[in-house]
């Protein structure tokens, strides 16, 4: 019953035990696991003061999101085991993807459950209980429903566009490669204008409207009823730039282009996004200007880290393969700059590291 | 008699456009129909509907009698499918693989699958991992999967794709006996008009999703009489068709 979890986890297995298979890997890994065991231990005591300290609500919170989190992970394997799998008879029975889901939950709910539970208190401690399950179940069901409405909007979308015979072209004029191929790039994000410097130059004029509404919003809404407004757009905003084309980084590296540069091409979007937002706040006079620019550059950044992530799993596996390969990066380097943000910025270097190394070697090689 | 295989007014969407519409086709005694059809004509969506790997949105299915247009779960048990060899775990072994995709755990060894796994060739590269096989490799494995539990329909996708002219011409005979000795229902879909009309007791040509002609076997073994004219006509129904 536990075949599909067998499945992944053997898979899994394999693949770890064939990133480590030199002996100066495996050197790598016993000289890194203890360093890395301290600090975590030291940054998980720390994590688990941190939400014991949350209220009810706030852990409530945090579990629908885990729910929500593992669960569209866990969605979208399942959907890929049942359609392109040598499981697929297995994937697509009642039993077995129920167990399946079981097996992805377990270990996510029991540790979060055992950090957010109340670990003392009054009769109340099985009604506080109750409202964490579900909390994650709530969060477990909403990634199933966004599944869901994604495909069903996917579908509609390709019928509209099938029923007007819509075709975008992109005009590919650049004299060099690189250049037709960051135009490519930039189009295929979605959101391009014309070209890269007409879509920085919309993306910064975005950011300053951002930072005016903020002004306008900020004296009106109570807070953070502002705050929340302008995170809100500045991250979709970024999302739009993150937008990638999946097979894209895949074929590129079948002609020896290697992920980082078409990943960068929406960089100079993301940043004049981000100045837009600084000097917007800086010309309004907000108060708190000075924070807003630091928030932006650490938006930038973590919009470079996200964007060459995406673009190195495109590069070396298949869509769904990779996506769900993004989500656990995301998910275990979340948890470790959670937990201890060194053992993050190490866990992203290592990470990278890898990622560039299958890249490098799948150059010119049909994956 | 009731049908191996019935398909009713098919229609089969893929991400919301209709790439299969209307197809119908019966299946009543065992032997090998071959699908031809231009790029785009809706073989592998038909294919992949078939062996419940797509959800079917018009039209019905019966596998012995029973309706299963719903139950994609039935399908993929019933009907023996060859996953693209690129989907094909890296991490893993063809063995592995085997292992995993058959009910049996030794279901590679049984005898009879022998002369396929012959055919194929298996044995010499059954314990390295998928990543470092040639695409043609992962085909062999791909295809001897789909016959492990030794189903009473086959489906193949293009199964000659990769394979060098030996090891292809191995495969088809090894199954054409596999049809005849176990009394299969074989269907691959193919681009090979010579195939077609060398291995396949029926055929079907496929256009704009919909079955633009049918070819019995007399129709067939008289088009491998004269392969260039057959070959001739099926290009011209194929243009006609577009």
């Amino acid at each position: 019953m536990g075949g599909l979890f067998a499945y992944d986890l053997l898979i899994g297995w394999k693949g770890a035990r064939a990133a480590f298979s030199r002996k100066r890997d495996l050197l790598l890994l016993l000289l890194a696991v203890p360093i890395f065991a301290l600090v975590a231990a030291q940054g998980a005591a720390n994590a688990v003061a941190v939400v014991r300290d949350l209220d009810l609500p706030a852990r409530m919170l945090l579990l629908a999101v885990a729910g929500f989190v593992v669960n569209l992970a866990a969605e979208r394997r399942i959907a890929h085991l049942a359609a392109e799998s040598i499981v697929a008879r297995l994937a697509l029975r009642g039993g077995p993807r129920l167990v399946h889901r079981l097996f992805w939950n377990l270990l996510p709910f029991a540790a979060l459950f055992s950090l957010a539970a109340p670990a003392s208190g009054s009769q109340a401690i099985a009604l506080r209980a109750a409202a964490l399950a579900l909390a994650y179940a709530v969060g477990a069901g909403a990634a199933a429903l966004a599944r869901r409405a994604r495909l069903h909007l996917a579908r509609r979308s390709n019928r509209r566009r099938a029923a007007s015979g819509e075709a975008r072209s992109i005009a590919l004029t650049g004299r060099d490669r690189a250049k037709r191929i960051a135009a490519l790039v930039a189009a295929r994000t979605g959101v391009a204008g014309p070209s890269v410097a007409a879509s920085a130059l919309a993306f910064g004029i975005v950011g300053a409207c951002i930072a005016l509404a903020y002004r306008i919003t900020a004296g009106t809404l109570p807070r953070p009823g502002a705050e929340l407004l302008a995170a809100a757009a500045a991250a979709f905003a970024f999302g739009l730039l993150l937008r990638q084309h999946p097979p894209l980084p895949r074929y590129l590296l079948y002609l020896g282009i290697g992920p980082v540069g078409p990943a960068l091409v929406p960089a100079a979007s993301a940043c004049s996004l981000a100045a837009g937002l600084a000097v917007g706040a800086a010309a309004l006079g907000l108060p708190d200007a000075l924070a807003l620019a630091a928030l932006a550059a650490a938006a930038v950044l973590l919009f470079l880290v996200l964007a060459l992530l995406r673009a190195y799993h495109y590069a070396i596996r298949p869509r769904q393969a990779a996506e769900l390969a993004m989500q656990i990066d995301a998910v275990a380097i979340l948890l470790a700059g959670f937990v201890t943000p060194p053992a993050a910025l190490l866990l992203l270097a290592g990470r990278f590291v890898m990622l560039h190394r299958r890249a490098r070697s799948l150059r010119f090689a049909a994956t | 008699m009731t049908l191996a295989l019935a398909i009713e007014e098919l229609t089969v969407d893929r991400d919301g456009v209709p790439v299969v519409a209307g197809f119908s086709h019966a299946v009543d005694r065992p032997g090998w129909l071959g699908i031809v059809g231009a790029n785009g004509s809706g073989k592998t969506t038909l294919l992949r509907a078939l062996a419940g790997r797509l959800p079917v949105r018009l039209g019905r299915i019966f596998l012995g009698g029973a309706d299963v247009t719903h139950d994609r779960s039935a399908r993929a048990e019933r009907i023996g499918f060859a996953v693209e060899s690129g989907m094909l775990p890296a991490e893993l072994t063809p063995r592995e693989i085997f292992a995993i995709s058959a009910r049996s755990r030794d279901a590679v060894d049984q005898p009879a699958v022998a002369p396929l796994r012959a055919a194929l060739d298996v044995d010499r590269f059954l314990d390295r991992k998928c990543a470092i096989l040639s695409a043609g490799m992962r085909q062999r494995i791909a295809l001897l999967a789909a016959f492990l539990d030794l189903p009473g329909i086959v489906i193949l996708d293009e199964p000659f794709n990769w394979l060098d002219p030996l090891t292809a011409y191995d495969v088809k005979n090894a199954l054409r006996g596999l049809v005849a000795e176990r009394q299969m229902v074989l269907i691959t879909a193919l681009h090979d008009v010579t195939t077609l009309t060398a291995y396949c007791d029926s055929g079907i040509l496929m256009a704009g999703g919909r079955i633009a002609l049918r070819l019995d076997e007399g129709e067939l073994r008289a088009g491998l009489a004269d392969s260039a004219a057959f070959e001739a006509f099926i290009v011209g129904r194929l243009r006609s068709s577009r």
